[in-house]
């Protein structure tokens, strides 16, 4: 292997970790793709009081993930938490569609901090299993993504957490992205 | 805070309550009348109960109220005394924040008066009572009713302004309080974020973030119309007060993280904590913090109990009968094998066991996990050779294929290794591919270790990033011992079923005829005769008949070219960060028998591997030269920003070969109507991706970035069109098989 092409692994991935903000409305299934994604880790930490935080490790790339949500009026706390995070995640019940605008004003109201206009955004179109869930394109339609972000990198990827499905492709596309930044 | 806003705050509790409640007023009243009284003094009574201990219905006398029949309020009970069952207990915070069961976490609540002062000492209270680990909302929802039952608790008690005076009536600035504290906690003591911190050298969440934050917030609450610019320079009308009180609160977690529930014991589990407290001296804490008032006592929770944590063990054995099948033997869906010790004595947690390799399991005689989804026809065809559920035979396993090779020199380095010793290398190297493997000796190892041609770190690398040329999908799979007069071939014994390959490779110079080999059942005699075995799930496996897409004329001296003999390769993809694909190839005495194999590999390859459709439908604003918005208006390709690479997502089936667990259920109708809409979808992005390529090159020609496209374009094409013959293989085989299937 070439030492350019190292050098480009390396700074694409090295042993850098990744912080990821997971957000998303109640019931949208973060919990179920936070611990999804811990396929391999064979090991537990010890279980601390409060928020799911956990570190997804792929191999040499981790990402350290929060868990975390809330009413408006907690989002001022979150800010502590803003500056370093690499991602957001934002995940979607595709199939509650009465909450679709709620999940709509929550996602612009979190990228609209400044501190999270250069971060990559990845919305999981969760529960693709269920009947009558919205397509992909049609919540991206919905979220208005392609008129409202011009300068930042978002993706919409269709998932299952039970099932797994979209979940790597989803984290495979954060580390393109993020490491192009 | 004027007479006014605090009437305001007031008011909007009572509200709330009013309208989000219909726990009888009688409840609350008589409780607050009783707990005047107890307010200032309540080391006594409750306080003294030890967190696991149940209290008794009449200990908070319901009876009293006339809500004892009240359905929730007995749930809220149960929850309270750990004695509600339908819900493990791990479970109940997310039971009790789930917004439907919000009259339930009302009287749950109520259960927990009298309140502390100190709002630390609050969520210690909670966390001693409740395993509260949950999701984020349902804590916040937990968190908002403990804010307003503590506002409503102390205006009750005459004599307590000066306690939620601090927090200026409002139930809203205690809970964001307490969410923050809650978050600190999360912070400075969880092991993931803490082990996150250290290795990227991020300093621990400090007082001074917690109090910016934390201030930030209830600002941001007290003064809503205030620009966000000017929320730094206003100040809080006792900010002084609170800035000490959430000081103190910090000092105190950092030392000593919030309890966790433990059911098992009275001892709560510090997460990650680092010192170990003694009850005397955090009860003098907490006094000393609510100026002498909160004589709330703290439990022995701050031990830090993380290695008494119990762990099941279990002890597997294996009756070692005689059985037409090997997943008779190992497999909790054709038997159900008596577990007490196994010959190897080995003693695991059901943890581990559930994410152990199956090799591993086979090897130490562990029952395997079920794989797939069962249906009633699959108990018919389960056992039956020649079926598409079963396949068992004595057939040639090639010994130097190229890929074999490939893996010898990326794993053992040890180029003079003579033919025979190659394969039993490479075979050994697929029963260690989990590392847990006891078949491959320490000198393989050592070798492995030494290998100077990649590091396994820098594979891991390679195969972690988004995939570039050659991926998976690009990979020239072609026979070649099939067509290398000089391959020598082992007699091995290769059975499918129920999701799994296993393989053993015979002994050379074993001399018994495949005749008498069939007749042998014994599993364990069959791992004697091997002088290697293996086991594979068929997540993503395809396998393909040679002489489907191979023909070539019978050669005199060829011993392998034989035109009557059938062969087949299976190609297994390995799990991130290893090999990226290996190719097996086999042979048969006949074409049929190898087209049967085929299609049994096949059928359960699609039975379990999940249809991976989300990167089809993904939807970004990557832009690789082919957009909806750029080929209806050409004119706009001077404002594309960049050009993005294409290259296919990793996608979850990757991973499927690591662990040995169900990872889609799907019956078979359902993978069947998956399947027939895939490939439906992929041909017509074959066709829409072919009919764009006249538009692209018109559009992108004479233009710097046209090779890059065009790339783009071939990239794309490779992957649509490899994946629609994979799919459709699946397709094939599955529909095969259910033609069999009775009504």
């Amino acid at each position: 292997m070439g030492s350019s092409v190292s050098k480009a692994l390396g700074k694409l991935f090295g042993s850098r970790e990744m912080k990821i903000l997971m957000l998303g409305l109640d019931n949208a299934g973060k919990t179920t793709i936070l611990y999804k994604l811990k396929l391999n880790k064979i090991k537990t930490s010890a279980p601390t009081v409060g928020f799911n935080v956990e570190t997804v490790s792929f191999k040499n790339v981790k990402f350290n993930m929060w868990d975390v949500g809330g009413q408006e009026r907690l989002r001022p706390l979150w800010r502590h938490y803003f500056p370093g995070t690499t991602s957001l995640i934002f995940v979607i019940d595709s199939q509650d569609k009465d909450r679709l605008n709620e999940a709509k004003e929550e996602l612009y109201s979190i990228i609209s901090e400044k501190e999270m206009e250069n971060v990559v955004l990845l919305v999981w179109a969760n529960k693709q299993d269920l009947k009558g869930a919205l397509k992909p394109q049609e919540i991206s339609d919905f979220l208005e993504l392609g008129d409202n972000l011009k300068n930042q990198m978002w993706c919409v990827i269709g998932s299952n957490a039970l099932a797994g499905q979209g979940l790597v492709e989803g984290l495979s596309w954060i580390s393109t992205n993020t490491a192009k930044k | 805070m004027s007479r006014f806003d605090r009437g305001r705050n007031l008011v909007e509790v009572e509200q709330r309550n009013a309208s989000l409640t219909s726990i009888p007023n009688s409840l609350i009243n008589s409780k607050r009348l009783k707990n005047r009284s107890e307010s200032f003094f309540f080391t006594t009574s409750r306080e003294s109960i030890p967190p696991n201990r149940s209290v008794t219905t009449s200990a908070i006398e319901p009876t009293k109220t006339g809500i004892t029949d009240d359905k929730d309020y007995q749930i809220a009970l149960e929850i309270f005394n750990f004695r509600y069952k339908k819900i493990d207990y791990k479970e109940y915070a997310n039971f009790l924040g789930t917004s439907k069961n919000n009259k339930i976490l009302k009287y749950y609540i109520n259960l927990l008066e009298p309140f502390p002062h100190s709002l630390l000492a609050l969520l210690e209270k909670l966390s001693e009572r409740i395993y509260f680990i949950a999701e984020a909302q349902n804590i916040d929802r937990i968190l908002e009713e403990v804010s307003i039952q503590y506002i409503n608790f102390f205006t009750n008690v005459d004599s307590q302004p000066n306690v939620i005076g601090l927090w200026h009536f409002n139930y809203k600035i205690v809970h964001i309080t307490l969410f923050s504290l809650l978050l600190m906690n999360s912070d400075l003591h969880n092991e993931e974020n803490v082990k996150h911190q250290q290795k990227n050298k991020v300093s621990q969440y400090s007082v001074d973030t917690f109090l910016d934050n934390t201030i930030y917030a209830i600002k941001k609450e007290y003064f809503p119309d205030a620009p966000n610019r000017e929320i730094d320079s206003l100040n809080l009308p006792n900010q002084d007060e609170l800035v000490s009180e959430l000081t103190s609160y910090f000092e105190l977690n950092k030392n000593k993280p919030l309890s966790l529930f433990s059911k098992d014991g009275n001892k709560g589990e510090g997460g990650g904590g680092k010192n170990k407290n003694s009850k005397k001296k955090l009860e003098k804490e907490y006094t000393s913090i609510s100026g002498g008032n909160n004589s709330l006592t703290v439990k022995g929770s701050s031990t830090n109990n993380r290695g008494t944590r119990s762990r099941r063990s279990s002890i597997y054995s294996l009756s070692h009968t005689r059985s037409p099948s090997l997943h008779s033997v190992n497999s909790a869906f054709s038997s159900k094998t008596t577990a007490t010790s196994n010959s190897y004595g080995n003693q695991t947690s059901d943890f581990d066991i559930a994410n152990t390799s199956a090799d591993w399991k086979f090897h130490n005689n562990i029952p395997l996990s079920n794989l797939f989804h069962p249906e009633p026809f699959d108990s018919e065809f389960m056992h039956e050779n020649f079926t598409y559920w079963f396949m068992d035979g004595i057939i040639m396993i090639a010994s130097n294929s190229n890929h074999n090779k490939k893996l010898n020199r990326i794993y053992n380095n040890n180029s003079n290794n003579s033919n025979s010793n190659t394969d039993e290398a490479s075979m050994r190297r697929l029963t260690s591919s989990s590392s847990l493997n006891s078949l491959a000796t320490s000198t393989d190892k050592k070798n492995r270790d030494k290998s100077k041609f990649k590091s396994p770190q820098k594979l891991l690398f390679k195969f972690l990033r988004k995939s570039k040329k050659p991926t998976i999908f690009d990979e020239a799979i072609t026979p070649s011992a099939f067509l290398n007069e000089k391959s020598t071939w082992s007699r091995a014994k290769v059975q499918i079923s129920e999701g799994r390959i296993f393989i053993f490779k015979l002994h050379h110079m074993l001399n018994i005829s495949t005749t008498n080999l069939l007749k042998i059942g014994d599993i364990e005699e069959f791992k004697k005769l091997s002088s290697s075995y293996v086991v594979h799930n068929l997540f993503n496996v395809l396998a393909e008949l040679v002489q489907e897409n191979v023909v070539i004329g019978q050669s005199p001296n060829s011993s392998n070219i034989v035109e009557a003999r059938g062969n087949f390769m299976i190609s297994i993809p390995n799990p991130l960060g290893k090999c990226k694909l290996l190719v097996l190839e086999f042979q048969t005495d006949t074409v049929e028998e190898a087209q049967l194999y085929v299609e049994t590999i096949n059928f359960w390859a699609a039975r379990l591997t999940p249809v991976p459709s989300a990167q089809f439908e993904l939807v970004s604003n990557e832009e690789y030269g082919w957009s909806s918005l750029l080929l209806s208006n050409p004119q706009k390709i001077n404002k594309v920003p960049s050009i993005s690479t294409w290259a296919p997502l990793l996608t979850s089936d990757l991973l499927c070969t690591e662990d040995d667990s169900i990872i889609d259920e799907s019956p078979l109708q359902e993978r069947i109507d998956q399947l027939t809409k895939f490939t439906t979808e992929l041909e017509q992005l074959l066709d829409e991706h072919n009919n764009n390529k006249p538009k692209i090159i018109q559009i992108w020609s004479n233009t710097p970035s046209f090779d890059k496209i065009m790339d783009n374009w071939n990239h794309r094409y490779l992957f649509l069109n490899k994946q629609f013959e994979k799919q459709s293989i699946y397709l094939k085989a599955l529909n095969k098989a259910k033609e069999i299937i009775p009504n």
